[in-house]
């Protein structure tokens, strides 16, 4: 008796979900009479004739901000559709808008939106705003949805409006005697639609996923579309790319410029020193030979330093599991590593990896005042996972620093994601995810404590 | 003193083989890669000790290392001293982690002081241990309660511990009398709640495990 109650409170719950569903996309299609009655406001001209300019004013009035409210509310709605969709019918389906332009100010202080120059700001916002969506596809395909969405979801609606039609041909074509047969077509219609509930009830699952289907037939992004978000994507993170490849030499450049072989340079001065001194007096000779030793001991320690920056020896030794047990081990404050990384991974993604935790445990040590630190590596479908949680006081922000954002640049490179999870009072969990593939079975030790 | 000698650059393998040479050892084999390395160790006539590059041809990843381990495996307690470029925790651990004692690891830079590397490797060839200084100031910085209760001077005398000298070494680095190390040393064992011993290798080894430990 139980099970055949949480049967029927299971496929209620379901029902309840498509009934909300197309609740939801009535209300879009109801959304659309906002700027609908726009029609209305031609077809009332005449009555301004009559009545003079006021009421015209007040009818534009009306439609310039219904017509707004329209763009902004039904693309919202949409994207609660979308989430919906993705929770209860199991297909996911992307935004596919376009990202935004940016107005620029030229040196003269006009505004430049892409398209024209202006010399108003809210002008050329607007100008920018309008011809952004305008020129999206995505928002012609959502008004599509919006007017086709309730026909396409209930499947039964089409099959009425067969009804009616062909009911309505032979009515046109005289034969009266259909009269009674025509008025019968609305408890026809009535039928239809608590068949549409009845089929709703015996089999939800079919309704909510023939629903998701529809709904990303119209919703997702079309292929050109995901195409040239796809190239925007890459373009930018190619430059991100180029450009902290180049930062990088400079840093190496300026690093062994001021550094060791400014030493190497000192030391053959020195060297060159000792021995015209080491027949005239012997012990300033020893003196600077103690000299120049220590500058070489000094030398080695830049370079050492250097090579840990552009890539760590333990990286290149044990790869990505062993490098970051060593991270592990080299901190300030303990961190609990669990690292399952069954292979090494191709060099440029360890490198990223590697370079990424190290920073986020330097930021950790620096800001957190965390007592614990944990950190978990994981490899699996394709996909690097790893993440460092503390139980510091949170609060980690993108904007606080050029940090963040410049560890999400470099792993843009990678299609890679970092993700903050950092309320204020704590605990910080940073997940950073990176698609990969392996690339030979794992060849190292471990130390066994882990 | 026999030497087995691992190190693939011609240059500083002459110049250690010279080293060594001129304070007495007699370096029985001079190897460049890891698989002739583990065949000198694990022959049938061991060294008394061996020193060994980290990075070896032919991967040049850790081929020293793992060969040192290898070996250490099959002959417990066979004296090594490790040299690299770069000193790291984990591989200070893996060495360290039988328990055995007669283990070096310092970086290649403390060869520029023939004296203290020279006695290292005679440390090392008698049982004891030479950790190289970075290594234990790693540990030393780590946030840890107990270490926080010891003096300046008892952290100094600790590191030194750490690194593997005797009570006398100490004393002589920090200019002290050998009596006063130890009374530091015992304060030291106290406060950490460590078991004293006189040995030397023993107290090392409790030292280094502590230090270690205390990381979990």
């Amino acid at each position: 008796m139980t099970a055949f109650r949480t049967a029927v409170r299971q496929r209620m719950c379901l029902l309840g979900r498509v009934i909300a569903l197309f609740a939801l996309t009535a209300a879009e299609l109801a959304l659309l009479g906002l700027p609908a009655s726009a029609i209305v406001v031609p077809a009332i001209w005449p009555v301004v004739l009559l009545h003079g300019a006021a009421v015209g004013g007040l009818l534009w009035l009306w439609f310039v901000p219904a017509s707004a409210v329209f763009l902004v509310v039904s693309r919202g709605l949409l994207r609660v559709h979308r989430r919906l969709v993705a929770e209860w019918c199991g297909v996911q389906i992307p935004d596919p808008y376009r990202e935004r332009p940016r107005l620029e100010r030229t040196e003269h202080g006009w505004y430049w939106n892409g398209h024209d120059y202006n010399k108003y700001r809210w002008l050329s916002r607007i100008n920018l705003w309008l011809r952004w969506r305008g020129n999206d596809p995505a928002t012609w395909r959502d008004l599509c949805w919006q007017i086709l969405g309730i026909p396409l979801s209930v499947v039964v609606l089409p099959a009425a409006a067969c009804v009616y039609g062909t009911l309505a041909v032979v009515r046109l074509c005289g034969a009266t005697a259909l009269d009674p047969l025509f008025f019968g077509s609305y408890v026809v219609a009535g039928a239809a639609a608590g068949a549409a509930l009845v089929f709703a009830y015996v089999s939800p699952k079919q309704m909510l996923s023939w629903h998701g289907l529809t709904a990303r037939w119209l919703l997702a992004p079309t292929e050109r579309s995901r195409l040239r978000t796809r190239v925007a994507r890459l373009t930018q993170t190619r430059t991100d790319a180029t450009d902290a490849q180049a930062t990088e030499l400079r840093r190496i450049e300026r690093d062994l410029h001021d550094g060791a072989q400014a030493r190497l340079v000192a030391l053959g001065l020195t060297l060159g020193a000792i021995e015209r001194l080491l027949d005239t007096d012997p012990a300033a000779a020893r003196e600077l030979l103690a000299r120049s030793r220590e500058a070489s001991a000094q030398a080695l320690t830049e370079l050492r330093d250097l090579v840990r920056g552009i890539h760590p020896p333990v990286l290149a030794e044990r790869g990505l599991a062993d490098a970051l047990r060593a991270l592990a081990l080299d901190g300030p404050t303990p961190v609990q590593a669990r690292i399952d990384v069954p292979g090494r991974l191709s060099a440029p993604i360890e490198s990223a990896a590697y370079f990424a935790v190290a920073e986020l445990l330097t930021n950790t040590a620096k800001h957190a005042r965390a007592a614990h630190v944990t950190l978990t590596a994981e490899y699996a479908a394709n996909v690097l996972r790893i993440e460092v949680t503390d139980d510091g006081r949170g609060g980690a922000t993108d904007s606080a620093g050029t940090g963040l954002r410049g560890l999400r640049r470099r792993l843009g490179t990678f299609d890679g994601t970092l993700a903050l999870d950092s309320p204020p009072g704590g605990p910080t969990r940073a997940t950073l995810e990176i698609p990969c593939a392996l690339s030979s079975p794992k060849t190292s030790t471990s130390s066994g404590r882990d | 003193m026999r030497v087995v000698l691992a190190e693939d650059l011609y240059l500083l393998r002459e110049g250690l083989t010279h080293l060594l040479r001129a304070h007495g050892f007699d370096v029985t084999a001079s190897v460049e890669t890891g698989p002739d390395l583990l065949a000198a160790l694990t022959g049938g006539d061991p060294p008394d000790v061996a020193i060994v590059d980290v990075r070896l041809p032919p991967t040049f990843t850790d081929e020293g290392l793992q060969a040192a381990l290898t070996a250490r495996r099959a002959r417990p307690g066979l004296p090594i001293l490790v040299l690299s470029q770069h000193v790291e925790q984990l591989y200070a651990r893996e060495l360290l982690a039988d328990g055995t004692g007669a283990i070096g690891y310092l970086l290649k830079d403390r060869v520029f002081n023939a004296d203290q590397f020279i006695d290292a490797v005679r440390r090392v060839a008698a049982g004891g241990t030479a950790m190289d200084p970075d290594v234990i100031a790693t540990l030393l910085t780590h946030h840890d309660q107990p270490l926080s209760r010891l003096t300046p001077r008892e952290r100094d005398v600790l590191g030194l511990m750490a690194e593997g000298r005797s009570n006398a070494a100490i004393a002589a680095q920090l200019h002290l009398s050998e009596g006063a190390v130890s009374k530091y040393t015992t304060s030291i064992f106290t406060k950490l709640d460590l078991a004293a011993s006189d040995d030397d290798n023993r107290r090392v080894l409790a030292v280094l495990a502590y230090l270690n430990g205390t990381r979990y």
